[in-house]
This record gives structure tokens, sequence and C-alpha cells, in this order.
């Protein structure tokens, strides 16, 4: 570590409080006595469908499409995510099998 | 507990052996039947006589009850944790770190990508304005997921500090799509799996810390769990819902797909945030008929949030 003790600690602290602030924001501008904009209230109920599609695209974004595997480990556990997760709606179950198949191409295909 | 059973199985075994008005175990047996086709056991009925018992009581089942509902949903962040947080302690133990380091930045960042990061920034050059700046940038998306948790997080009391707190995206995933049962408290529900999630990652931290890189089997593509996490809750949030909802989720995996491919995997995260705000504003006329729910949620404390009320909703007008 180059930095002392301190100045690590001092950066972190700034890590805290910048991500805090990402956290906390929302509610401090619309606290909770008051009614916030509709727009805001509008966004509230249709963002939560759109950021997990994001958080699917952010959890996949470092798949190698041209190089490497060429993503069909990703492709292929998610095919069998999905397939499961029709089948029998049974969420643990679905993971399971995607993380499986997933794990088993990485380590013993590619 | 793990085989078998779908969350809403699980909460239903919540509800018995666990005091709740008369009125509420009626309606919530009925929904809870027709969901899952699971038959009311009668000891609820029994059980209901223990309500009055002062309010001490009620709060430590409501506690409990809401730890079984709860606790099922994050197994799968368990593992995903316990991995994802021994790589990031191991990675800070190779770069000359004692445990106590990792184990204090998993606690009070708790935001896993950026704690990554942080790692670079406390081997570099002092510079705790750049380091607060870049936090900002790496977490945009919890502004997000705080204007999406503004009702929910409604009323919760001294929960709600901790709440917004320990939104990291995992948890954000759970309590923004969980079919939280009528009778199960909702801020005890989102506060435990914002706690037992937080709890997954700092021992996950603190041990990859400890122990180093002995790990005793072949864990490469574990990490996979959380992408299969958020696909399955994708997955099943269109599953239960309309086409509206589909048009939502559309938006925004398409808009991040294109910043995906524009910027690149380190800087589309922004971008694809204002595509999605953009796409919005511009969509509202034809995706607000989602107000109804809104305003019934709001009228109505019992219900968790607007998406949710949505989708139980619409589960028993097919019931």
């Amino acid at each position: 570590m180059t930095m002392t003790i301190w100045q690590g600690v001092i950066t972190i602290v700034a890590v805290v409080i910048g991500t805090m602030l990402t956290r906390f924001l929302p509610f401090i501008v619309f606290p909770e006595s008051k009614q916030p904009p509709r727009i805001v209230e509008y966004l509230g109920a249709v963002l939560p469908y759109a950021m997990t599609g994001l958080l699917v695209v952010y959890a996949l974004r470092n798949t190698p499409i041209t190089t490497g595997s060429h993503g069909v480990p990703e492709l292929a556990a998610c095919v069998v995510l999905v397939a499961l997760h029709y089948w029998k709606r049974n969420m643990l179950l679905s993971i399971a099998g995607g993380t499986i198949v997933y794990m088993l191409l990485v380590q013993l295909v590619f | 507990m793990v085989t078998g059973q779908s969350p809403i199985d699980q909460s239903g075994h919540a509800l018995t052996g666990n005091p709740i008005p008369d009125s509420t175990i009626h309606n919530a047996d009925r929904r809870i039947a027709a969901d899952t086709h699971t038959i009311p056991d009668p000891s609820s009925v029994a059980d209901d006589g223990r309500s009055g018992r002062g309010s001490v009581q009620q709060t430590h089942s409501a506690c409990w009850a809401a730890l079984k509902a709860a606790f099922p949903l994050t197994i799968p962040i368990c593992l995903g944790f316990l991995f994802l947080g021994a790589s990031y302690g191991i990675l800070m133990g190779t770069k000359g770190f004692s445990f106590i380091w990792p184990m204090c930045m998993s606690a009070f960042i708790f935001a896993g990508s950026m704690e990554f990061v942080t790692v670079n920034l406390l081997l570099s050059a002092f510079n705790p304005i750049a380091a607060f700046l870049l936090a900002l940038m790496v977490n945009a998306r919890h502004l997000f997921y705080g204007l999406s948790m503004l009702k929910s997080f409604k009323g919760l009391g001294w929960k709600r500090p901790y709440l917004i707190f320990g939104m990291c995206d995992e948890t954000f995933a759970i309590n923004s799509t969980a079919k939280i049962p009528k009778d199960i408290d909702r801020g005890w529900f989102y506060w435990w799996v914002t706690a037992c999630n937080q709890s997954y990652w700092v021992a996950g931290a603190t041990v990859g810390g400890l122990i180093g890189s002995h790990l005793p089997f072949n864990t490469e593509g574990l990490e996979f769990v959380l992408t299969a996490l958020f696909l399955v809750i994708f997955l099943d949030q269109w599953l239960s819902n309309a086409h509206r909802e589909h048009l939502a989720a559309m938006i925004g995996v398409l808009s991040s797909l294109a910043c995906l491919v524009i910027f690149g995997a380190d800087d589309f995260m922004i971008p694809s945030m204002a595509v999605m705000l953009v796409a919005f504003i511009v969509l509202r006329p034809h995706l607000d008929i989602l107000k109804p729910n809104t305003e019934s949620a709001a009228n109505d404390d019992a219900v968790s949030s607007s998406s949710n009320s949505g989708i139980e909703h619409e589960k028993e007008m097919k019931a």
C-alpha cells in the first residue's frame, strides 16, 4: 500500500459518502412527509421493470462474444435457466440449474 | 426448505403458526390458496387466539415470520456473495491488506463493484475527491432504485435508514419484486432481505481476507449465480405481467444493450439510465396506465408496493 493508513481511511470514507449519496438522495429530495410529483410516482412504478432488465445486461456485460468461448457457456446456461423456469417456475431450481451448467461448461469444456 | 418450493409456497407456510387478525386470515388464506393451490393449515386459525397478548410478542412473531418468508429468497445471493465476497477478500489479501480492510469496506461501502474499484484507488495516489466522484458515477443506478422504493419504504420508521443504506443490486432486485403475503410485516421482510444479504457479503469478504486463496474446490464460474438471479427475477416479472410492464422491461433491456454496444462494458450504465429516462418520459401517455395500481397502493397501507399490488391484483383476476 502506497498510502498511509489515514489516507486510506479518508479514501474509503469518500467512497462511502459517494455511495450513500446515490442511495439516500431520492429519499432526501422526496421526503416521506410530502407527496412526490406525479412523474416521480410514474417513474417509481415503471423503473423496477427496466432496472431488472438493465441488471441482466449488466451481469452479462463482459461476455466475450468475438473471442474465447464466444459466449457459448453464458448462452447455454441462460437457455437452460429459461427452460427450467418455464417448466417448473421454481426460482432456486432455475438458478441452480443455470449456474451448474455454466460451471460445468467453463471448467470442463472451454 | 431449498428444494421443490416456490417462494410463494414458502411464504404460504410462514403463514402458519403466526398470530394475525381475523379479517386478514381469511383474505390471505383465500389468496394464497388461489395462487399456489396449497391447503391452508388449520393451525393458523387456532393460533389466532394469541394475537391479543401484547405488542412485544406480536412484534417478535412478526419479525420471525418475516425472516421465514425472506430467507429462502436470499439463498442464491448467499452462494453468490460468499463466493464474490471471498474473492474480493482474497484480492485485497494478495495486495497486502489485512482482513480488517475488506471486512470494514464490505460493511460500510457495501456496493460490490465499487469495492473492487476502491482496491485500485487505495493503491494509487491519494485523491479523495476523485474517489468520491468515481463512487457517485459507478453507483448512479442507485438513484433509480431509490425512486422505485420511495413508496415501498414509506412509514417504516427506524428500519428505513438501514434499508436505504443496504440497498445493493441484489437486495433491490428482491425487495422491489417480491410478492410479500399480506400477513407478513413488510418492514421486517425488507429488513431481513437487506440484513441477510449484507451479512453474507461481509462474511465472505472477511473469510476471504483471512484464508487467502486456499479454497477447497474449483469455484470457477460460480459467480454466474448472481447473473442467474437477475435473469430469474426478470423472467418472473415477465411471466406474471401484461404488455405494458413488458414494454417497461424491454425499454430497460434494449436501452442498456444499445449503450453497451456503443459505449462498451465499462461506461454504459449512465448513458443507459439517461436513454431509459427519456424513453419513459416520451412513452408516458402509453405507459402511465400503471397509475391505478400506484394509487390503490397509496390507499392501502397493507400493500407493499405499486408493482406488488399490480402483480397480486392480476393473480386474483386470473384466479
